[in-house]
């Protein structure tokens, strides 16, 4: 298992790349589909999942799609213009990340190039 | 698998029961635990033992966390947007009343009131008296001795002066915090230093007097105290 706050930070990453890739889900489908991608080594949580919904879609960067299903609602969350634009600075951001942190990690492969 | 309808009654109430009261993701968690609960179903698991699985999963607590975490997400956005919006506003309100406090007033009528002929513009040009190129000041509008001289603009006489040599007879009029106008080479002044004037007032009669070969008007304007090209602001 991935450690916790390692994850935490790449929440928002996630949710962007998933619903670009499939264009709208249901918060169920995203923590199935994390938890699917990632061969079980992440559980995208309720509790870590919702409160980033709600603050993507506050600021803009989500729409919500209902459909009923009897009794209850099901809410498919989609990007909007903003969130694919974010989608692809959080990308770079976190490829960034990545490439920074294996020169902290591995300085001898920085020094033999 | 579908839940009934009582089912899904029932799930609601229990989320309630748990302190879930924020509508837009109640909707969201009542879903997510139908999903929950059908899954385990559809593995053969019961309806009570289902539900039961599902909620322990978020924890002691754990479903008014998550709201309280979810609030406190989109407060800290809120409030973010209150203080931009309040800023915004207090600059708004700032420009508004330094536009009407330092209201800007040019002097923009013509100080002859008609067609005078301007022989000299502002900028480089030669003097006759000197015989070489110097930066003219002002404009020069060629018209008969006496020609009436009219304020071009509302303001306050600031200076008056009476020199046989440079600006002669002369009148400056303050208008406001960034302009004045001039008026120089007159034969008569009409008016009083500390005088308010309105535009369009009859202030002075066009003279020969100071640095001067023939009766014209030499007319200048100041903006924030720098001397600018009059015809910027005179309406022809």
């Amino acid at each position: 298992m991935i450690a916790k706050e390692l994850f935490k930070g790449t929440i928002k990453t996630i949710v962007l790349k998933l619903l670009s890739d499939q264009g709208k889900m249901y918060g169920y489908e995203i923590c199935q589909k994390v938890k699917e991608l990632s061969d079980g080594e992440l559980m995208l949580t309720e509790g870590a999942l919702y409160p980033m919904l709600h603050k993507m879609e506050s600021e803009g960067l989500l729409k919500i799609e209902k459909v009923n299903i009897g009794k209850r609602v099901r809410k498919y969350y989609k990007l909007t213009r903003t969130g694919k634009k974010e989608f692809g600075l959080k990308i770079e951001e976190f490829n960034n990340f990545i490439q920074t942190m294996k020169l902290i990690l591995n300085p001898s492969i920085n020094q033999s190039i | 698998m579908g839940l009934s309808d009582e089912q899904v009654d029932y799930i609601e109430n229990l989320l309630k029961e748990n302190g879930l009261s924020y509508p837009p993701l109640l909707e969201d968690l009542l879903d997510h635990v139908c999903c929950a609960v059908e899954s385990k179903m559809d593995d053969g698991t019961a309806f009570q033992v289902a539900i039961k699985e599902v909620l322990n999963a978020f924890g002691k607590d754990g479903i008014e966390k998550l709201q309280v975490q979810t609030l406190h997400l989109l407060n800290q956005k809120k409030q973010l947007m209150k203080r931009l919006s309040l800023l915004t506003l207090s600059v708004l309100l700032f420009t508004v009343t330094y536009i009407f406090a330092f209201p800007i007033d040019p002097p923009n009528s013509s100080p002859l009131k008609g067609n005078a002929k301007i022989t000299a513009e502002f900028g480089m040009t030669f003097n006759k008296l000197k015989a070489q190129n110097q930066f003219h000041e002002g404009i020069d509008f060629k018209v008969p001795l006496g020609t009436p001289v009219y304020a071009t603009g509302n303001g306050v006489v600031t200076e008056i002066q009476s020199k046989s040599t440079g600006y002669g007879h002369m009148i400056v009029i303050k208008h406001d915090d960034h302009f004045e106008s001039l008026y120089a080479h007159l034969s008569e002044i009409l008016i009083q230093e500390g005088e308010e004037i309105k535009a369009g007032q009859l202030i002075a009669k066009v003279g020969n007097s100071g640095a001067s070969l023939s009766p014209h008007l030499h007319y200048e304007v100041k903006k924030q105290g720098k001397k600018i090209n009059p015809r910027d602001y005179l309406t022809p």
